[in-house]
């Protein structure tokens, strides 16, 4: 064999090897494929949106009052831009905070009521006032938005909370609905499918004018009847509700009198100033500094805006004793920052108080036809003055019906030159000031409305309070109480205190001893006044009290004990029994001055169901020296009718009275009479 | 004639022994030779696995990288399929074994199987992949990113910074662009990594939805419904080899960096993990990694994760102090 064969067959079983182990093991050689590149030029970043805005506020006359009484989620700067705004517009800013005053008070004077975030829901009463304020022309702000959370304690585990409960627990009360949502939108956006691009607004509706867009960084979606503001585009889509389209996060509703946002961070400190924001801002700022409610007596001294002239309808002079006793109305005055001057004679143009009797109506005749109000004097009483009133005769009041003016007050607000004039008109001084101190208190229980026509009873300061010596604002001492409230007794509910020293108050220096919080008093608690009521109210009384409750069967003065059952029960003949009615035995007695309502007086119903004491004649002292009267016995309703249930003692010049009834169980027409009456003869008055 | 045939044997003796001679000589030695060279040269190929299976962070990216380089370096290993089983993870630990992963597919093909789920940053790295199995109801896709919005720091009488944003590097309008920088270029990853495969719209896609592994294939995120074996068939036949063997990359590297070591992949201040494995033995033990990036809270055992861009589904989540 040739060498060069020998060196082939050498070199072919060198590679056969290798050859085989490529042809088993392998079919082919990788060849790899393009592989993918991103160019970063192909990002399109999003860009500032920031926008400057050139606010051109106009004064406003509103006066906004701000919710942080419902754990409202707030940080600190939060409603600084929208604050500022009302501030430009002079608007007052007010904040209710649920403890400082009370909502009904700070609504009289608010144009409009902003909330936002809350985390605590309103309660029925506050959803009514609202309801009233708004149904007054009063504007309300709704604010939700979903990156607030109620609650969350991660240290214990708990997850956050929904606040939309809170926010639709009022903002149901108006058709509107907020959902615990967040709109998103994935193509038109500012840099985040959640900061969403609102292009589409409602036509003439000053709040979204002059909008082109607008940023919504977190905002949710909310459903009303009323007029969608802001509508998000076919590419909005809410996170909960799938599919749903035509979604808004800004609502007007309940006839444009309620704004509701979804959003609260856009008015935030930084998003205020994307897109057109601001201007939606200073929109929002214009709407609320506007004060569109019609005010009425019962938001005095509101309902007037400007400087109120004090005009007497007399003849000559002015009453100084009506002056200084209408120094409630003019301390109303003040504290409201509205200025009052008296005038002799009313300026054209200006907003008045009218006050004057019942014989004094030229200059209030024409507002008082307008008004539907009728007064029918008799002749010969028209010579009467303020100062000495005799005149008798009849109220007409369109729609109500005709009244005696004897005891009869009106309150008539006239808006006919687009101003607030409040006439005030009784049959005397007395009862003039009664209306004034009403008017003052807003006082206008048992009041009867007819539009614009506010008729009151000012029965009890003619015929049973002696005005003249219980009135202490002309000068002299104030009489002072002590009301006694027994209220740590058993079974009982109410002793109806309150309303007692509400009625009392108003004349006379009311002390109210509490014995669940205040303890017994000593004979040191029990020194010092004029008169005492010891009230029981429907408290049943137990044996215990008998040891501790010695001291107030021994009071030294003129002492009132009222309730279902004032004393020990075994110390008389008769069982308790059920009380249901009371009449009147002597009308002619002080006790019942001014009762109106008719010699059978039905009770209201006891919340506690305790009986009240049944006393018989032989219970009652026979004590020569002591004068006895009863005044008021059970009714044909209840058991043991004819049993006294008022009695009224006097001994040697020290009166007493025992009242076997609750006093919230007196019709609320009568409870001030008879807290009065009882009072002034409890005095000697 | 005996001495002729004596001759003639001894002559013949003397030819089959120069042939047998001959034989070893050119043959049998070359043969032998050459099948030792053969075996040296052209080891037996085989398909590599690396295991993406823990939270993407710089620890796991750095052990991805070492797999990735031990199949570069390994002569036998000519295909490499990437089982992922991960929620996904930081941003630039996740863009890191993206990187690498592309840079292998220069080399040798990756296939992607994908387990229980590849979500957010695992199915970003899933696409430096291809083909891409699942099982059908594997989690796939969660396209985006998140973060925590900044601090907005004021000025402080105690600190003087050099600049603004110095102590925050960050504001809220610069977020948002990094935020959706990462987005869109997350969104750019899987358009041209699928390209005329994918039938989802970038903003569907970008709602961050995972989709179930049938529903995937449809969606074109990923190729095939099928088991971790028929990945790598398929690795194998995109190489080009037969009759290969598996070898577990991740088992190599653990002997080869981590043998007398616990693995720890974890941040070092874990006061609280969940430990996960490997799914590999070494030959010392078992080897352990968590699977549990950053601190849990004691009292809620919410995760709590430093400051940064998270290319993660995970909803228990807390911004870290």
């Amino acid at each position: 064999m040739k060498p060069g064969t020998k060196v082939i067959i050498f070199l072919v079983a060198l590679f056969l090897p290798l050859a085989a182990r490529a042809v088993w093991f392998c079919r082919g050689v990788y060849r790899p494929e393009q592989l993918p590149q991103l160019s970063e030029g192909q990002l399109a970043l999003p860009t500032s949106e920031y926008k400057i805005y050139t606010d051109q506020p106009q004064a406003g006359d509103g006066r906004v009052i701000i919710d942080t009484a419902h754990t409202n989620i707030l940080d600190v700067d939060d409603l600084t831009p929208l604050k500022e705004r009302l501030a430009a517009r002079s608007v007052q800013v007010l904040i209710y905070d649920g403890f400082s005053s009370a909502l009904e008070d700070e609504l009289r004077g608010a144009s409009a009521f902003v909330t936002a975030v809350p985390a605590s829901e309103f309660s029925s009463f506050e959803q009514g006032e609202l309801a009233e304020f708004v149904r007054s022309g009063g504007k309300l702000l709704l604010i939700a938005d979903p990156t607030r959370f109620a609650f969350s304690d991660p240290l214990i585990g708990l997850p956050p909370e929904s606040a939309y409960p809170a926010i639709n627990s009022l903002g149901n009360a108006f058709g509107v609905v907020f959902y615990d949502d967040y709109l998103y939108n994935q193509v038109d956006n500012a840099g985040n499918y959640r900061i969403v691009r609102y292009r589409e607004f409602a036509e003439n509706i000053s709040l979204v004018s002059g909008l082109d867009s607008l940023i919504l960084p977190s905002a949710g979606s909310i459903h009303s009847q009323g007029t969608a503001l802001i509508q998000g585009d076919e590419n909005t889509r809410s996170n909960l509700r799938q599919g749903a389209q035509a979604l808004t996060p800004v609502m007007l509703a309940a006839d444009g009198q309620v704004l509701a946002l979804g959003d609260l961070t856009f008015l935030t400190p930084q998003f205020h100033t994307l897109a057109d924001n601001d201007r939606f801002l200073s929109n929002i700022a214009d709407w609320l500094a506007v004060d569109t409610r019609q005010r009425g007596l019962r938001d005095f001294p509101f309902l007037f805006k400007g400087p109120v002239e004090l005009v007497q309808l007399l003849d000559d002079t002015v009453d100084p004793y009506l002056v200084a006793s209408s120094s409630p109305l003019l301390a109303v005055f003040d504290q409201e920052g509205i200025p009052v001057t008296l005038k002799e004679e009313a300026a054209e143009g200006m907003e008045t108080i009218y006050l004057g009797t019942f014989d004094r109506l030229d200059e209030v005749q024409d507002t008082l036809d307008a008004a539907g109000v009728t007064v029918d004097l008799p002749a010969a009483e028209t010579e009467s003055t303020l100062e000495e009133p005799e005149s008798s005769g009849e109220v007409g009041v369109e729609g109500m019906g005709t009244f005696l003016a004897q005891g009869s007050g009106l309150l008539v607000v006239d808006r006919s030159e687009g101003i607030a004039k409040v006439i005030v008109l009784a049959q005397d001084r007395d009862s003039v000031l009664e209306m004034v101190g009403r008017l003052a208190n807003r006082d206008f229980i048992g009041c009867a409305e007819q539009g614009e026509v506010l008729l009151c009873s000012t029965g009890e300061a003619t015929y049973g309070f002696n005005s003249e010596q219980g009135d202490q604002s002309g000068g002299g001492e104030t009489a002072s109480i002590l009301i006694i409230s027994v209220d740590n007794r058993v079974q009982g509910a109410r002793t109806g205190t309150e309303e007692l020293g509400a009625a009392l108050n108003e004349f006379y220096q009311v002390t109210i001893w509490s014995t669940s919080i205040d303890g017994i008093p000593t004979s040191d608690d029990l020194s010092g006044y004029d008169a005492y009521i010891v009230n029981s109210g429907d408290y049943a009384f137990t044996g215990e009290d008998q040891f501790g409750f010695d001291g107030l069967f021994s009071i030294e003065g003129p002492v009132m004990y009222l309730g279902e059952q004032p004393l020990p029960p075994e110390a008389l003949a008769e069982p308790p029994a059920e009380l249901l009615d009371v009449q009147v035995v002597d009308s002619a007695h002080p006790l019942v001055a001014g009762f109106q309502i008719g010699p059978v007086i039905d009770l209201l119903p006891s919340e506690s169901g305790v009986p009240a004491l049944v006393l018989s004649p032989g219970d009652l002292s026979a004590d020569p020296a002591s004068e006895t009267s009863v005044v008021m016995a059970r009714g044909p309703q209840s058991p043991g009718e004819g049993s006294p249930v008022l009695v009224a003692r006097a001994e040697a010049g020290q009166q007493s009275i025992l009242a076997l009834f609750s006093f919230y169980r007196l019709p609320e027409e009568l409870q001030a009479t008879f807290a009065l009456n009882a009072a002034s003869w409890l005095l000697g008055e | 004639m005996l001495e002729q045939l004596r001759d003639f044997l001894k002559g013949a003796q003397t030819g089959y022994l120069r042939w047998l001679g001959n034989l070893v000589l050119w043959v049998v030695f070359p043969l032998a030779l050459g099948g030792v060279a053969a075996t040296t040269l052209l080891p037996r190929p085989a398909v590599g696995i690396i295991r993406l299976n823990v939270e993407i962070w710089s620890g796991s990216a750095t052990f991805i990288h070492q797999q990735v380089e031990e199949a570069r370096q390994d002569q036998r290993i000519r295909a490499v399929v990437v089982q992922i089983d991960s929620p996904g993870g930081e941003v630039v630990a996740t863009q890191n074994i993206y990187l690498d992963l592309l840079e292998l597919r220069q080399d040798m093909p990756v296939v992607g199987s994908i387990d229980s789920w590849a979500a957010s940053g695992a199915f970003y790295a899933a696409m430096a992949t291809d083909p891409i199995y699942a099982r059908p109801s594997s989690d796939v896709g969660n396209v985006g990113v998140w973060s925590y919005f900044p601090p907005t720091l004021g000025v402080d009488d105690v600190v003087l910074a050099s600049g603004p944003f110095k102590l925050t590097a960050s504001n809220y309008d610069e977020f948002l662009r990094n935020l959706e920088g990462v987005r869109q270029e997350f969104l750019g990853t899987v358009t041209s990594a699928r390209g005329d495969r994918l039938k989802i719209s970038p903003v569907d896609l970008s709602q961050g939805l995972t989709y179930p592994g049938r529903e995937a294939v449809q969606l074109g995120l990923i190729d095939a419904v099928g088991s971790q074996n028929e990945a790598v068939e398929r690795a194998a036949k995109l190489a080009r080899i037969a009759h290969y063997e598996v070898i577990d990359l991740a088992e190599l590297v653990i002997e080869k960096y981590y043998s007398d070591t616990a693995i720890q992949l974890q941040a070092p201040s874990n006061g609280s993990q969940a430990e996960g494995t490997l799914g590999v033995s070494s030959a010392d033990s078992r080897a352990s990694i968590t699977s549990w990036y950053g601190e849990a809270d004691p009292h809620t055992g919410e995760r709590r994760l430093p400051p940064g861009l998270y290319l993660l589904y995970d909803v228990r989540l807390r911004r870290g102090q």
